[in-house]
């Protein structure tokens, strides 16, 4: 699928870098906030207001809970977003005349 | 709105990177308390060849059955089965997981019973020394710490089975059991 614009949403380099990482995860899979933490160099607040509007744009959600009364946050890509991040790759590969 | 060339490229660039590492986390995350387990099993499995050698034939099997029950209770929960596909795929990993620990097993005693060892100690060695290639092979496609748990387990082994070999054993439940635990606390924190 092609674009003819890029989605604002994954444009931002931050939100592009989460929507990356997430991707790369098999379907149903989640991982930790402290990791993506890591991946994607982002501080907690930052990281925290980026995964915010993927969720708001239906792209990512997250799940809370305790593990050893330690709270956990995982966070995934939905199928809207998945697909959403594909065409954002499609649409980038397009420009540089490197489609798959 | 539009991007420049250049712009995709860079943008493609920071995709890739960030899969990479989101690759290797996710891989550290996974594997991080089944290193817990089997160092565990490891540290009782040794002790026991040692201090009760006469018993550790029985203690090997009932130790590989708690880690493999062990093991299906902590996949399950890290897996999300809250949906039809979560719980199917689940299912898939499970077996296949299962079916890995098989093979692995079956070509243990395939390789046993053809090398005939004749020490135990050689025994002992031919296990951590297996382990030691799977996470070294495992690292050099998933990340630097699996490469680096792989050649620690077999300098230790090495080290151990040519310069205390008497107590072989002891030394394989301290150093191996506590290597892979150890790996797993880093795994987790990476």
């Amino acid at each position: 699928m092609s674009v003819e614009q890029p989605d604002p949403i994954i444009h931002q380099p931050v939100r592009l870098k989460l929507m990356a990482a997430l991707k790369v995860l098999p379907p149903d899979e989640a991982i930790e906030f402290v990791r993506l933490k890591t991946i994607v160099k982002a501080t907690e607040g930052n990281l925290g207001a980026h995964i915010t509007t993927l969720e708001e744009a239906g792209y990512a959600k997250t799940e809370k809970d305790f593990v050893a009364k330690r709270p956990r946050t995982r966070v995934m890509l939905t199928n809207a977003g998945r697909r959403a991040f594909e065409a954002y790759v499609t649409y980038l590969r397009d420009i540089i005349g490197t489609t798959e | 709105m539009s991007i420049s060339r250049d712009e995709a490229a860079e943008s493609l660039r920071n995709i890739e990177q960030a899969q990479s590492r989101s690759f290797t986390a996710y891989g550290y995350q996974s594997a991080a308390p089944f290193l817990f387990i089997w160092g565990v099993v490891w540290m009782v499995g040794y002790t026991s060849n040692d201090l009760l050698p006469l018993y550790a034939g029985r203690i090997w099997p009932a130790l590989l059955l708690l880690a493999f029950i062990a093991s299906g209770i902590v996949g399950r929960r890290m897996g999300r089965g809250d949906t039809t596909e979560g719980r199917a795929r689940n299912r898939r990993i499970g077996l296949r997981m299962l079916a890995t620990w098989l093979a692995v097993f079956a070509f243990i005693g395939a390789v046993m019973t053809v090398m005939q060892p004749t020490t135990q100690a050689q025994a002992d060695a031919f296990v951590p020394l297996i382990v030691a290639a799977s996470y070294t092979i495992l690292g050099i496609w998933m990340g630097a710490r699996f490469v680096i748990a792989g050649l620690t387990i077999a300098a230790l082994t090495l080290g151990g089975f040519y310069l205390l070999q008497p107590h072989f054993a002891l030394w394989m439940a301290a150093v191996g059991g506590s290597t892979l635990v150890l790996t797993g606390l880093w795994m987790r924190r990476a």
